[in-house]
């Protein structure tokens, strides 16, 4: 899978699905967030972060802790005005509760460098898996747009 | 879809009966045409029969002719709960509460539009936040916002933003009653209040339309409704609560998953999380929802405003000389205490209609006196090709809950969509055939191409077949704004 992530028909046709495929959580994480770049922006080669920032993230498994760092990624583009790129972390698993301490590389939003698509407003429920498979992990997502 | 299954009541009617999936409660029934019901993903029949297990859901689960698959209910699903015994679900709401559409009547005709139409777009699209990263229209202290999360429409009417006849032409009065801003997360009203006024992407617009004589189908029923001359200037507004009613959607779906073993409910669709109406979790949802719906109300009126603002500044005349007037304002998305015969006897219901509209017929009280004696306008909207549709409830839809279409529906994925039309090519086909088209997103106006959705004129006759509710008038666009 070219970059980790694409695109998928037939689960949504007024919103837009994605699977990602990675080695690790960590590279989940980060596919995921390319995707959600890659829908937003005409030109995903337009994100040029100038600033990094910590993020974390508490869920009680893996699947809500990926659907959990993608809601805060929209939370930041509507009320920070800015997109971001997972830049790595750690993601700890005690009493069953997952917890990631990361950081995101970000962007402001400007209207003179980025074309958007889309809007991404809301990370559904709808079809969101995140399982591990023979060669490392594999999630799919669907975004409301 | 494939029509094995489906019982046929009438020929715009089919039916699922209960043995269809363990645990149905009721049955389910889908309106459309043979046509319209072949047309439909196969995910509809799971969604609408999935929602047929909800505790207190009364008589059936609908599905418009619009239909297609969305997330716990299908768009255009309805379902009538009893309150005292059933539950509340967010998937039937939707994630955009109050995604609903504004109408507006001018006195211009079409001929007076010629020479300041791009004129009159372009400044509506300077004027009116659309698109991504777009800065509210204005920027509310905390108490003015939770105040606004309470009054809807009558916040701005309060601040000069809103006419008083206004208020009685939107649904609730533009102010629905039960909202608590305690039921808000902070996140939720971050989202929100930087999005004020704002118009959204994606399928919402603002449009410019016409309303042309061989496309008025009910004269007297067109007049009431403030169509009184042949190629009337009419526009309209679809957008709704933003982020705000995202985030409340996410924040609620969330919370009812968590405590849904505590009541003992369990669902086959995550989307499809409730709660008791009446829990603590159930009400404070209702209170949040109610919540989204002024804000809703809100956008849609501030919008509203600036729309009369632009016009007054073309055309050189105040909005009162130009005859800008709130036809109706529509939601598409809510749920509702409402009171509906079942059974032979009257009682309260909790009507969930996603990507559906009330059509309430002539004579309900609920009704602003002015409509009382046709019934309420109703619109569906339509893709920036088709135009969109005036309809009139009708008291044929009392077994569906007072409840019609809401849009045409996609028949196309977004991506297939982008596959297929290239958003400048299209912009440059509609000017050519008088419809002027300011977008945001150039690939975001590809995948709003009209062949990705259904045909309105179809959906339409549908609906007035079904008895739901009867075409009015069909508004033809001329200018266009997206984000």
């Amino acid at each position: 899978m070219k970059q980790g992530f694409e695109i998928i028909d037939g689960l949504t046709s007024a919103d837009i699905a994605v699977r990602i495929q990675a080695n690790s959580m960590n590279e989940i994480l980060e596919n995921a967030a390319r995707a959600m770049l890659a829908i937003l922006l005409d030109n995903p080669n337009d994100f040029n972060p100038a600033v990094r920032q910590n993020i974390s993230i508490e869920a009680e498994n893996e699947e809500m802790l990926l659907y959990r760092f993608l809601d805060e990624l929209v939370f930041l583009k509507d009320v920070k005005r800015v997109l971001a790129l997972f830049d790595g972390g750690t993601i700890e698993n005690a009493e069953g509760k997952y917890a990631l301490r990361g950081v995101i590389a970000v962007d402001s939003i400007d209207s003179m460098r980025h074309r958007f698509n889309v809007d991404i407003k809301a990370v559904t429920l709808h079809g969101l898996s995140c399982v591990r498979d023979r060669v490392g992990y594999v999630a799919q997502v669907v975004f409301d747009v | 879809m494939r029509t094995e299954g489906l019982i046929k009541i009438s020929d715009y009617l089919y039916e699922i009966k209960p043995s269809f999936k363990k645990g149905m409660r009721v049955p389910a029934r889908i309106y459309g045409s043979d046509t319209i019901i072949k047309g439909m993903d196969e995910a509809v029949r799971e969604q609408i029969t999935n929602v047929c297990l909800l505790p207190g859901i009364q008589q059936f689960a609908l599905c418009m002719p619009d239909g297609h698959s969305g997330y716990g209910f299908p768009i255009g699903g309805v379902a009538a709960i009893d309150p005292s015994e059933g539950v509340i679900s967010p998937g039937g709401i939707g994630f955009d509460i109050n995604c609903g559409i504004r109408l507006l009547s001018t006195n211009l005709r079409i001929e007076e539009t010629e020479g300041v139409l791009s004129k009159l777009i372009d400044r509506l699209f300077s004027r009116i936040p659309a698109g991504v990263g777009k800065e509210g229209m204005l920027a509310l202290s905390k108490e003015e916002f939770d105040e606004a999360m309470v009054k809807g429409v009558r916040w701005a009417f309060e601040r000069g933003y809103a006419e008083k006849e206004e208020l009685e032409a939107i649904e609730d009065g533009g102010c629905i009653v039960g909202a608590d801003p305690k039921s808000i997360s902070s996140r939720a009203y971050e989202r929100g209040n930087s999005q004020v006024g704002t118009l959204g992407s994606g399928n919402h617009f603002l449009e410019i339309q016409v309303a042309r004589r061989e496309n008025v189908f009910d004269e007297n029923i067109a007049q009431e409704f403030g169509i009184l001359h042949d190629n009337q200037i009419m526009i309209m507004i679809h957008c709704g609560s933003r982020g705000f009613g995202h985030q409340v959607a996410t924040d609620y779906l969330q919370k009812f998953l968590s405590v849904m073993p505590k009541y003992g409910l369990s669902m086959p669709d995550r989307e499809l999380a409730c709660a008791p109406f009446n829990s603590k979790e159930g009400q404070e949802y209702y209170k949040a929802m109610n919540c989204a719906i002024n804000i809703a109300f809100l956008n849609r009126q501030l919008i509203a405003h600036r729309v009369r603002e632009v016009f007054s500044e073309v055309f050189n005349k105040s909005p009162r000389e130009l005859g800008i007037r709130t036809v109706y304002d529509v939601c598409h998305n809510t749920a509702k205490i409402e009171t509906h015969e079942v059974d032979g006897r009257e009682r309260q219901l909790l009507v969930h209609r996603k990507g559906a509209t009330r059509a309430f017929p002539a004579g309900k009280k609920e009704l602003p006196a002015r409509y009382r004696a046709t019934g309420q306008p109703v619109i569906i909207g339509g893709s920036m090709e088709s135009g969109s549709l005036l309809l009139v409830g009708l008291e044929s839809a009392k077994e569906a809950f007072y409840t019609t279409a809401h849009g045409s529906g996609r028949v196309m994925s977004r991506s297939q969509a982008k596959k297929q039309f290239r958003g400048d090519k299209l912009q440059r086909e509609l000017q050519g055939k008088g419809i002027y088209i300011r977008t945001a997103s150039l690939s975001g106006l590809a995948e709003e191409a009209g062949a990705a959705y259904k045909d309105i004129d179809e959906v339409g006759r549908c609906t007035e077949e079904a008895g739901l509710s009867k075409v009015i008038a069909k508004l033809v666009p001329i200018g266009n704004i997206k984000g």
